[in-house]
Formats: C-alpha cells, sequence, structure tokens
C-alpha cells in the first residue's frame, strides 16, 4: 500500500517539500502539541524548532535554512496583541518581511518564507497553515537551492 | 572528561511504541561505536523511569542526556530535575517531542518512524553545542509598592504594614483620601468622606513601614513577582529619587467619572464653569461644592429637583453600581433641607442590592418624591429651567420643567489607565479597567503574576468592597510573597562586551526595557531582570547578544541537522 501512494507520487512528480517552522513557545509550539493530541494529522514534511518567542528569530535563521536547503520556512507566533513577551511577534513579523525582501533581491522566491500567528489553543489552525504551506511550497517547486543540487 | 551522549527513547506506554518502530529508530540512528549510548524505556516520567534514567546517568557516566518523548511543556522540567539529581547539568539535556509533533500526526508507523529518527538527530547535534549553565539565587523582596492613595490604597498599605512589610505608597495627587474625600457624605451612614477616611490617613501618615510619595508617579517598572524594580517620579523634583525594590505591587487608581458635556443628549449641561451649574450640574460638581451652606443656595428657592440616573451608561455598557446610591443619596439630602421640594428620580433600575442599601432605598420613597421609570432622551435649558424629555415605561414620549437637575454619571477607568498598564505590563479590558487574572477565581489579580488590583481600578464599586478587596490583597501577598531565595533562569540575555557597539538597538527593543548602557560604555543586561524572550538577540546588529541555551549555533545546529536528508 505504501509502495503504491509512494509510486504515485513519483508518477505525479509530485517532491516532498522540506519545511521548517520557528515557533514560538508560547502560542504556536502549544498550537503544534494539541494538533498531536487531537491527532490531526498534518505533513510529515514540517519540522518545528521551539524558540522562546517569535521575536527571538533571527534573520540569519532563515537566510542559513534556505542555504541547508528548505524549501520552505515560517515563523509562528502569538496573535498580534496577545504575544507573552509584549510585541515579540510585531518584531518578528518585521524581520519576516526583511528578510523576505533580501531573498527577493537575490532572486530567491520570497514567498517561500511566511509569518503565521496561531494561539495556543488552536491545534486547527496549527495543522492548517502546515498543510497551506506544504501545498503552497509544493506548488512552487523545490527551492533554487535544491534545484541547482539536483541538475 | 570524555563525552557521552545518553540517547533514550521513552515508549509512553502505547502512546509512542504502537506508533512508531523505535528499535528501528535507534538503530537507524547509527551511532554506534561513538560517543552515544542508546536505549529505549517504558515509561521514563514514572518512578522506576526516573530512577533509571539517575542510574544510567551515573553508572554510564554520561556527559549529556536527549531523551525522546513527549511535548517539553509536559515532562521538560521532570527531565531537568532528574539531571540535577543525578548530578548532571540540566542545561547539558534535551527533550525531542515524538509524540505530540511526531508520533501522533501521521497514521503511518514508517513517517512516524523517520521523521522521529529525524528529529531525535537534530536533538543530538544540539546537545553536542550546549554548555552548562547555572542558576542564579536572589533573595525574594517582601515589600510592596502601592499605587493609588484613595481608600483601596490607603487600606492595603495599612493591612501590608501591619506585619512590618515596607510599603511605598505612590499617589498621582497632593494629598490622600482619593475621591472619597470629596464626598459631602456616604451612604447609608451620611458621614462626610473626611470624616470617614479621616483616621485611617492619620494612622498612615504615622506608620514608619509605610513611605508616602504625594505627587508623585511610577515611571518605570522592571522585573517579576518577588523582584520588582521600580523608579518613582515626583513632580517637585528635577531627578527621580533612588529607584526602590518591592516584590508585588498594588493597583489602587481608583476611578474616574464618565463627563458628558459633549453628548448632545445632554445639551443643557455646558460643562463645568459653564455658566448654567446654578441650574443643572453632575454629581462630581455637586459633591465639590460645600453642601452645607452652598448646597441651600444652589438650591435657592426651588420647588423641583430632577434627578438623572444612568448618565452615560449606554456609552459605557455596564451598570456603573455606584450611581443610584448616589442619586438617593442626593434625594435624602434635599428632603433634609426642605419636605416642600418635589423630586423627580428618572431611572431605568434601581440597583441598591445588599442589606442596608435596600432599606436606605425604601426609607427614601416618601410623599413627594416621583420614581420615573424612563429613558431619558434629552436634558436641554429652558428659560431658565432644565427641559426633561423621556420615553416612560408605556412608551409614551413626556416632558417635565424642573427647577434644578442633577445628572448622576457612570464611573469610568482612571485616565491614564492604558499607559499604567503598559508600564506594568498588565492587560486592559475592552471598556478601559484592568483586567483581573480571572474574572471570578482571580478577581484581585492582574494578568501578571505579582501585580495586584483592588477598588474601582478594576471595576466600579462601592467603599465597602473596595476595602474587602484591599484587605484581599494584602492577604494573597501575605500568603504568597514570603522572604526567601527565587532561583533565576539562566536561560536570558547575556551580552559580549567586545563586539557591542553600543548602538542602543537593545535598550530601544527590549520590551522590558532591561537593557541599559553601562558605565564600561557598553550594554548591560541584568540577569534578574531579562525574561528570556531574545527579541534584543534578534535585532541586535553586531550580533553581541546571545540568549543563553537558544545560541545562533545551537539553533541552527538544529535546523542543519534537520534538513539533512534520511537515506536507508
Amino acid at each position: 500500500m505504501n509502495q503504491e501512494a509512494e509510486s504515485i507520487k513519483r508518477l505525479d512528480g509530485d517532491f516532498e517539500p522540506k519545511i521548517v517552522a520557528f515557533c514560538c513557545h508560547y502560542c504556536a509550539y502549544n498550537a503544534a502539541d494539541l494538533a498531536g493530541s487531537k491527532r490531526l494529522s498534518y505533513p510529515k514534511n514540517v519540522t518545528i524548532i521551539r524558540i522562546p518567542c517569535s521575536g527571538k528569530i533571527d534573520v540569519i535563521y532563515l537566510i542559513d535554512a534556505f542555504e541547508k536547503g528548505a524549501d520552505g520556512v515560517y515563523v509562528a507566533g502569538c496573535e498580534i496583541g496577545d504575544c507573552h513577551f509584549k510585541e515579540g511577534n510585531k518584531r518578528a513579523t518585521k524581520r519576516v518581511a526583511h528578510a523576505k525582501k533580501l531573498l527577493n533581491e537575490v532572486g530567491f522566491e520570497g514567498e517561500r518564507l511566511e509569518m503565521y500567528y496561531i494561539p495556543a489553543s488552536m491545534g486547527q489552525k496549527f495543522a492548517d497553515v502546515a498543510r497551506e504551506m506544504t501545498e503552497k511550497i509544493r506548488k512552487m517547486g523545490p527551492s533554487p537551492v535544491n534545484r541547482e543540487v539536483n541538475e | 572528561m570524555d563525552r557521552r551522549i545518553g540517547v533514550y527513547v521513552c515508549e509512553c506506554g502505547p502512546n509512542i511504541a504502537d506508533r512508531m518502530d523505535i528499535d528501528k529508530l535507534i538503530e537507524s540512528l547509527g551511532y554506534s561505536g561513538e560517543d552515544v549510548v542508546l536505549g529505549r524505556h517504558k515509561l521514563l516520567c514514572s518512578p522506576p523511569g526516573k530512577n533509571f534514567l539517575k542510574e544510567v546517568i551515573e553508572t554510564e557516566k554520561l556527559t549529556h542526556l536527549v531523551v525522546g518523548a513527549c511535548s517539553p511543556k509536559q515532562h521538560e522540567t521532570t527531565f531537568m530535575n532528574v539531571c540535577e539529581d543525578a548530578g548532571l547539568n540540566p542545561y547539558l539535556f534535551q527533550i525531542i517531542n515524538i509524540r505530540e509533533q511526531c508520533a501522533w500526526i501521521t497514521e503511518d508507523r514508517d513517517e512516524a518512524t523517520q521523521k522521529g529518527e529525524l528529529l531525535m538527530r537534530a536533538g543530538i547535534e544540539r546537545v553536542r553545542r550546549q554548555i552548562p549553565l547555572k542558576k542564579e539565587e536572589i533573595e525574594r523582596n517582601p515589600d510592596v509598592l502601592v499605587i493609588g492613595g484613595g481608600v483601596a490604597g490607603i487600606e492595603a498599605s495599612m493591612m501590608l504594614a501591619s506585619k512590618y512589610r515596607k510599603v511605598y505608597l505612590v499617589e498621582k495627587g497632593h494629598q490622600l483620601g482619593g475621591r472619597v474625600m470629596s464626598y459631602n457624605m456616604v451612604v447609608p451612614g451620611m458621614k462626610s468622606g473626611a470624616q470617614l477616611v479621616g483616621g485611617m490617613i492619620e494612622n498612615i501618615k504615622n506608620n514608619d513601614n509605610i513611605t508616602i510619595f504625594t505627587d508623585a508617579e511610577v515611571e518605570k517598572v522592571r522585573g517579576f513577582f518577588g523582584n520588582f524594580v521600580v523608579e518613582i517620579r515626583q513632580k517637585d523634583s528635577a531627578q527621580n529619587a533612588e529607584p526602590i525594590n518591592v516584590g508585588a505591587i498594588v493597583v489602587a487608581t481608583g476611578t474616574g467619572v464618565w463627563d458628558p458635556t459633549n453628548d448632545l443628549k445632554y445639551s443643557g449641561y455646558t460643562g463645568s464653569g459653564g455658566g448654567n451649574s446654578d441650574i443643572l450640574i453632575t454629581a462630581d460638581e455637586l459633591e465639590k461644592l460645600d453642601l452645607s451652606h452652598t448646597s441651600v443656595d444652589w438650591l435657592g428657592n426651588a420647588s423641583s429637583v430632577g434627578i438623572i440616573h444612568c448618565v452615560g451608561r449606554d456609552n459605557v455598557n455596564y451598570c456603573s453600581q455606584m450611581c443610584c446610591k448616589t442619586s438617593l443619596k442626593y434625594n435624602r439630602l434635599v428632603r433634609e433641607l426642605s419636605q416642600d421640594i418635589n423630586v423627580v428620580h428618572f431611572y431605568r433600575d434601581i440597583c441598591m442590592p445588599g442589606k442596608d442599601d435596600m432599606k436606605f432605598y425604601l426609607n427614601s420613597r416618601a410623599n413627594n418624591v416621583e420614581f420615573v421609570r424612563s429613558r431619558v432622551s434629552g436634558v436641554k435649558e429652558h428659560d431658565g429651567k432644565v427641559l426633561v424629555s423621556y420615553t416612560n415605561s408605556g412608551g409614551d414620549t413626556k416632558e417635565k420643567i424642573l427647577d434644578r437637575a442633577v445628572l448622576v454619571t457612570s464611573l469610568i477607568p482612571p485616565r491614564g489607565s492604558r499607559d499604567l498598564a503598559r508600564l506594568l505590563n498588565i492587560s486592559v479590558g475592552e471598556d478601559g479597567y484592568f483586567q483581573e487574572g480571572h474574572v471570578k477565581l482571580g478577581c484581585v489579580t492582574s494578568t501578571l503574576e505579582g501585580i495586584f488590583m483592588a477598588g474601582c481600578a478594576h471595576e466600579p464599586m462601592g467603599i465597602s468592597s473596595t476595602i474587602e478587596e484591599a484587605d484581599a490583597v494584602s492577604g494573597r501577598i501575605l500568603s504568597s510573597l514570603a522572604p526567601g531565595k527565587i532561583s533565576i533562569s539562566p536561560e536570558i540575555a547575556t551580552v559580549d562586551a567586545e563586539r557591542c557597539i553600543a548602538c542602543l538597538t537593545c535598550v530601544r527593543v527590549c520590551p522590558y526595557m532591561v537593557p541599559e548602557i553601562g558605565e564600561e560604555g557598553v550594554a548591560v543586561i541584568q540577569p534578574s531582570l531579562c525574561k528570556g524572550c531574545g527579541t534584543c538577540v534578534g535585532e541586535c546588529p553586531a550580533k553581541a547578544i546571545q540568549l543563553q541555551n537558544y545560541t545562533d549555533d545551537q539553533i541552527m545546529i538544529q535546523c542543519g541537522s534537520l534538513l539533512l536528508e534520511v537515506i536507508h
């Protein structure tokens, strides 16, 4: 059954994008736990790195993740106005926007990077975001870094 | 000592074991022969599980520990405590979430096993970069800052000081006593406000444990429960006083009153000092007159007085609880002066619950006192008199001309509440009042541990409820803020003085105003005040700041490992 599914994927020319999600400890990470507790399935390719606050995110981490082969990266914090550390998520939003601009400037699709706000209680939203991001990146194809490696 | 990393996978009963192939996971990690010891256990958080971990740490002489188990939200602390018990620095430990974020998100065993392996590998690579960190301990400060010198603030200060706590009382105005001081009489005893609280003010001034700052405001608050640093600015001094240290803060900022000046419904009222205060006045203005003489003057030879309840209620969208009492108080006052004056109440509901207040209301009903259940639609001036338009309970529109009228206005949050909330890092509700920690179970706690509220600062209420709250707050503080030690998490931002260019970025971005440029000309972050959010770290252009246990190196290694292809 599994093999069959695998071969169908290959026939479709689908690829499984590698996605890194930087999640804040107080909201998004909790939502991810909740998604698991409710047994909501979402693409396994989304791997989570816990940071204390989305405001901890550094432009370098984002660029570095793409350099190391991520096809998509997103940062997930608390809802605006509801940040555990007051306004870390606002800072994160600005930094993600800045990193997007840098990516675009070097011809690296900036849409591969996103900022999301996921309240601690919304497991469903976490799963939806993971799926949405995966679908989007799947449509975009492998990141330019991975394309070069493959060719 | 040689590095030896213990890597253990918890089966979590069937929770993880049934959903992935743990043996395969361990085997495919492929660390055999290296500095890694691998194993599995049925339930690591159980007492036998914890003993097992403790034993392997000791017998295998582990220098690092990685546990693949549930979410760190569940058992990170549990296992960190085990490390500590076994003599291993708890910051040389990683818990890998292979349950909530791996085993439980897919039905496919192979998928889960593969992802589990990836997560574990990233954790092992991360733990290699971790360094031992030490928890600092500081003394918990048992003293208290009280903001607001009204009834609530005075009562709380006195209660706390009676248990030998040092109290700093900060009052914005020139005198203590708050709004109650301006009351000519207080229901139901009808004593003056000054008589009621005068004794309290005398006592507080003579209490050696209480330091009073009048004409003063809180300017900066940093730290947390047990360890706040507060800066106070006094109006008449150019320099701030030395920062004070307290363990808890009581917000007792009292109430404001709704201003009908710009509301067209009350077009007859032109604002205080508007020239018509001789016929139409707000309750607050009436309180400020010396009623023993002036009220007689104010009433003049009036033969009718209107008392308009619920002024502003539709604007604030809540019942202020106090206005019915105030309305009936004026009723009583007028009746005491003359039985012949006709008093007309325009009311919507009478809110006088409780054993004493209800009696007060019933006793106020008398000849020549009308209670008109109505919705007032306009209060205008008309030939030197007041014209009240209203719809009665039958739905008819009516008008009434009165010689005098009082607008009994709603209570609103005191001015500056939002600014103070920002300063204290507590939340404000939609209505502008400070928000309770829990609407029922934590009604005198704010949304931040260690900051408490009493009185009208968080909800309009009467004097007796205010006293109750002040006492409740004192009880909470005395029982929870005991002298002793607090340990400070080492997961805080640290500055590399060599790299710091004193650009002030951290000073600007810190949500808690912690970083300062110190005497050395570089940023200084006081460990006992940093909350470890990492905002300054993410923004520092010189990369001079690192968040301990979340360093760039550690995060980027983890990220890089997660992106490696797993090939079997």
